[in-house]
């Protein structure tokens, strides 16, 4: 009996042992280098790019800057000019995006194929009142693992009502951002951001920004959006002011989509029980993103 | 003048003539154990009409009045020749002995209706004495697995019983156990099927061409009998495996009368894991797996005109831990995750004539998941326990009524009323000792729905050539304040050509009410059955399909060609980067509904006849999805959408004491969605979101490598003076080879990216022995081959 229980228990062993095998790179179906053109055009700000190539999914080596890419830049299919490489694959210009502008971006490069993509800059949010309703908390306090660095942080309710054009298809996004000064004036370099949390959505969590179709109206065209800020950072030693804003951008369609996938893709986490998310590209022949965006920007502290 | 007098006369003759028919009717039994045998065939020599026995063994037969030769048939047993004047209806119940009882294996076909002369297509019919002998995992013998190896039928993964039949999900699967439906059809996650194979006395399944009287599911129907137990003597029979240990008592209560049937079946990895957690967690831990499925049959026979049939089936899986204080010091940790089904089903047999049988049915299924964890302070006598509950349960009772007129017309009409409940997830959270205890239950309300079907259909002779199966099948659900209503028009017909070969055709349009949530990688039993509601309609398909049938070599060959076209609407998926794990509140926004299709060819050609039977099947066939929020509204190949798919089955019977099979299958590997480049992101500074993109080009772009696996098994019988022993050995996937069960990236020691596939089962060997208790006399048991002298020397 005690052999048949030993007999039984490595069968066991056996069998619920599972193998591995390392598939080589070789036996991945061929896969061509694409350019990749990621290039987010903001209403009355310069028009930028970044040109770099995509690269297999094995490989450890950092993405490919194509410095020596041409980028075409039309504006309602008029031709605009070229963007001027500055490094490490950035590309600038000096012509600015304008709203309800249509632009295209044609980008070729040696030993690829040349990509196109096109976006339309949407107009500036709307908005009719942004309400704190719960009072910045907003404390010095003693950092736990550094007695001698000072730390700050806080969060705050908002309640922001948007007049949502009703003749479009709007696509806007929420993002807070923290300015810190120095007493000439300077921006200080830290470490901290600050965070938003969608209420109107319960599974929502912190995160840098949240974004919102125009689906969810509460009366007619006003949406009527509900929010946490808060930020935490260590104090630098020079600060002088302390400034939160919030952007609130109305972003382009294709701009939307890209964020709503890439984040989708980084929560599915390529797990075993969730299912892939494609990012979205609108960049013909290639990888990456052309998205357009308004910013209104209000200063919340 | 005399031609219309001459016309006259032969109506009125002809109108004679059609009044001159009496009806033999009765059940076909094994006589041996009164068995009844389902789709014997009653044929009568003289004007060659035919027909075969319902699902409870009965049929009816009208014939002209005339001396008839009848031919009373099944495979397996011999056939009984019957010559009689008949000038009256005649009730007739026939018994049919084994051909030779030793020797099952050897599946005889002379008997066995032509598969050309059949008027359904898509529809397969395995003997369980066959699927008992097809080599299978740890040796369990798994009904589900055998349907894996039919064409058009394909398997989710490695060890998984899921049934992916021409394109459709595991959810378009209606399984039916004595009429009951089954949710959840497999334990072990999926590795084994919750039917006991020992209990089983029939297996169809059904692809396409579905006649009216089912209904409920888009993609196929398993239609699994029980055993109704021997009337006459008792019987015992059981085996022990390596991972589960089974036994079946059969027998009458009242002679002739009321029988039973009883099997059980359990594993035991938790009474051999028991040992080594204690001693690992100094006596305090324990932990374990187990399943078991327990059959209960109760039939009783009032009269020839009326039977009761009760059937009872539980199965439970069950994995559970404690660490109890050892690890944690003052604390004590321990959860389960359990499922199973539980179905109850009545059946009542009536005969009201000759010609009309019905069945009136009341059943009852239940499948049920729970997980739980409870930690307990034992220093101050406190306890939480939070627990998940969800389900369905399923009220349902039906009524089915064969008439058969005449030998040209078979009408089955019926309707049959569902009561659903959809626990579709409540969490409960409880806590004692505390000062202020919380005992609460939190998660979606349970979901009421009433479904209603009715159905005609008419298996229907038209001439001697060509035969139809038409009917009409109507279903209305209730959910929510909202009713879904469809009328679904069926079809099958077949025309005799010359040599043994037939045409056929079937066009069927089907609709089903309830979604499976499933994780389309394993089959977990996280699976959440969920309704039609306001938001996601019911499932829809429309399949048709075109064949030819033959069978040559004195029927002892059948071949099969089909080609088919099934379009399905509305079915449901999960959205990109849906999380299967975390909870199925507002499951409604998880998913997408939307289109898929699938058609291709099937080729089937089994042997039925000889020492040596067995199957070829190759299916090609193409699967494609669509649905407007995934894969950017782009067309992708379903997961198993599998261009190419053989299996070949060999039974071979070397002696009475001998046997040999063997399986070998490949199959294209399963679409899996698996990023290929990857690329630079735009993303906001400090944000958690990675700076990389990873492109896939598409869902489901990626072709993981052929499955493909040969198992191998040996039967060796012996007879003992209390019955018959068989000791089986097997080996699971006898060249060893790694097959693919998922891929992923990872970092080796060197930081370099590595894709890794996981492979599951390599070579097996397994190990069973099954016993069989005869409480006949010794004689009688040798007396069938005359084999007692020879037992006899080798005892002295």
């Amino acid at each position: 009996m005690k052999k048949l229980k030993l007999l039984i228990c490595l069968f066991a062993v056996f069998i619920f042992l599972s193998c591995e095998k390392v598939i080589e790179a070789k036996d991945l179906p061929e896969q061509d280098s694409r350019i990749v053109l990621n290039s987010l055009l903001f209403s009355e700000d310069l028009i930028t790019a970044n040109i770099t190539a995509s690269r297999g999914i094995l490989s450890n080596k950092a993405f490919k800057d194509l410095d020596n890419a041409v980028c075409q830049v039309f504006e309602n299919d008029a031709y605009l000019g070229n963007l001027i490489n500055i490094q490490n694959g950035n590309f600038t210009s000096f012509f600015t995006a304008k709203v309800n502008n249509k632009y295209r971006l044609i980008v070729s490069a040696s030993g690829y194929s040349s990509v196109t993509a096109t976006t339309i800059i949407p107009p500036s949010v709307k908005y009719t009142n942004l309400e704190r309703y719960d009072t910045l908390n907003y404390n010095y306090r003693l950092n736990q693992y550094s007695p001698s660095e000072k730390s700050v942080g806080g969060t705050s309710k908002f309640k922001l009502k948007i007049l949502d054009d009703l003749s479009a298809k709007n696509f806007y996004s929420i993002k807070p951002i923290v300015i810190l000064t120095d007493s000439l004036g300077n921006t200080i370099e830290n470490d901290g951001y600050a965070y938003i949390k969608n209420n109107n959505d319960e599974n929502s969590y912190e995160s840098t920004s949240f974004e919102i179709d125009d689906l969810t109206k509460v009366n007619g065209n006003q949406m009527q959006l509900d929010f946490d800020v808060s930020f935490y950072f260590n104090i630098p030693e020079n600060l002088k002011s302390i400034r939160v804003y919030l952007e609130i951008s109305n972003l382009s369609q294709e701009y939307y989509n890209y964020k709503m996938t890439l984040k989708k893709q980084a929560e599915a986490g390529g797990g075993f029980f969730s299912e892939p998310v494609l990012v979205y590209s609108n960049v013909i022949n290639g990888l990456g993103i052309l998205g357009g965006s308004s910013l209104t920007t209000f200063r919340i502290y | 003048m005399k031609k219309q007098i001459a016309l006259c006369l032969l109506i009125i003759n002809s109108c004679f003539l059609f009044a001159q028919k009496n009806t033999i009717s009765g059940y076909v039994s094994d006589g041996k154990t009164q068995e009844k045998i389902i789709g014997a065939i009653i044929y009568d020599a003289k004007t060659k009409l035919g027909t075969i026995t319902n699902n409870f063994g009965f049929y009816s037969l009208t014939l002209p009045s005339d001396s008839v030769n009848l031919l009373i048939s099944y495979i397996g047993f011999t056939p009984q020749y019957l010559s009689f004047l008949l000038n009256k209806n005649v009730p007739l119940n026939i018994d049919l002995s084994l051909s030779n009882q030793l020797q099952t294996i050897e599946i005889l076909a002379d008997e066995s209706e032509r598969i050309e002369e059949r008027t359904r297509m898509s529809t397969i019919n395995i003997p369980i004495e066959q699927i008992k002998k097809v080599p299978a995992l740890l040796g369990e013998v798994d009904v589900l697995k055998v349907l894996q190896l039919l064409p058009g039928v394909k398997s989710g993964g490695e060890g998984s019983s899921g049934l992916y039949v021409r394109g459709g999900g595991p959810d378009q699967n209606l399984i039916l156990l004595d009429g009951a439906p089954i949710y959840n059809a497999s334990h072990l996650f999926g590795f084994f099927s919750t039917f006991n194979a020992d209990a089983i006395k029939n297996v169809e399944l059904t692809k396409g061409g579905f006649p009216a009287r089912y209904g409920g599911r888009l993609s196929s129907v398993i239609d699994i009998n029980m055993k109704d137990g021997n009337m006459r003597k008792y019987n015992v029979e059981g085996s022990v495996g390596l991972i589960a240990s089974k036994i079946l008592i059969e027998g009458p209560i009242w002679n002739e009368k009321t029988s039973f049937l009883f099997t059980a079946r359990r594993t035991y990895l938790d009474l051999l894991l028991g040992p080594i957690i204690s001693a690992a967690t100094i006596g305090e831990g324990s932990g374990g797996y187990y399943f078991y499925d327990l059959n209960l049959k109760v039939n009783h026979k009032f009269s020839d005109k009326d039977k009761l049939f009760l059937s009872l089936y539980k199965g439970l899986d069950n994995f559970y831990f404690s660490t109890g204080s050892s690890f944690t010091g003052e604390t004590s940790y321990g959860g389960y995750l359990k499922w199973g089904n539980a179905i109850g089903s009545a059946r009542w047999n009536h005969v009201f004539n000759n010609q009309l049988f019905c069945t009136t049915g009341l059943t009852y299924t239940q499948y049920l998941f729970g997980l739980g964890q409870e930690l307990k302070d034992l220093k101050n006598d406190t306890k939480e326990s939070a627990n998940y509950f969800s389900g369905i349960n399923d009220w349902a009772g039906k009524i089915n009524l064969d008439y058969m007129p005449n030998p040209n017309h078979n009408v089955k009409f019926g309707t049959n009323y569902i009561y659903h409940t959809f626990k579709t997830g409540a969490e409960q959270y409880k806590t004692s000792g505390f000062d202020r205890n919380i005992d609460s239950i939190s998660g979606n309300p349970d979901i009421f729905a009433t479904e209603l079907n009715l159905y005609a259909e008419d298996d229907w002779r038209i001439n001697p050539k060509l035969k139809i199966n038409v009917g009409i099948h109507a279903a209305g659900f209730l959910v929510q304040n909202s009713f879904y209503k469809s009328l679904q028009p069926r079809f099958t017909g077949r025309y005799l050509l010359p040599n043994n070969w037939s045409v056929k055709a079937s066009y069927a349009s089907m609709m089903q009410f309830i979604h499976l949530l499933s994780n389309s990688n394993v089959g977990l039993p996280t699976d959440l059955w969920v309704p039609a509601t306001k938001l996601i309609k019911p499932q829809q398909s429309y399949q048709g399909a075109f064949g030819f049938a033959k069978s040559f070599k004195n029927n002892a060959f059948e071949f099969s060609a089909e080609g088919y076209y099934k379009e399905m609407k509305n079915i449901i998926d999960y959205l990109d980067g849906s999380n299967f794990i975390g909870g199925n509140n507002d499951w409604e926004k998880k998913v997408a509904q939307g289109i898929g299709w699938s058609y291709g060819a099937e080729f089937l050609i089994q042997k039925k006849k000889g020492k040596l039977n067995g199957w070829i099947g190759y299916t090609l066939s193409w699967t494609n999805r669509q649905f407007t929020q995934i894969n950017e509204g782009k067309i992708y190949p379903y997961k198993y959408d599998r261009r190419h798919d053989i299996s070949i089955v060999a039974i071979y019977k070397l002696s009475n004491k001998l046997d040999v099979s063997s399986t070998w299958v490949y199959g294209t590997g399963n679409a899996i969605s698996l990023p290929l480049q990857s690329y630079a992101a735009v993303v906001d500074p400090g944000s958690y979101l990675n700076n990389e993109v990873q492109y896939y080009g598409g869902k489901n772009n990626y072709r993981m490598a052929p499955y493909s696996r040969m198992d191998v098994s040996v039967n060796k019988h012996k007879k003992k003076k209390w019955g018959r022993v068989t000791w089986s050995f097997g080996v699971y996937n006898l060249y060893n080879r790694q097959n693919p069960y998922f891929l992923y990236f990872a970092r080796n020691q060197y930081g370099v990216q590595q894709l890794k596939q996981v492979s599951l089962f390599r070579l097996i060997p397994s190990i069973s022995y099954s016993f069989k208790f005869d409480f006949r006399n010794v004689n009688d048991i040798f007396k069938d081959d005359a084999e007692l002298e020879e037992f006899e020397k080798q005892q002295q």
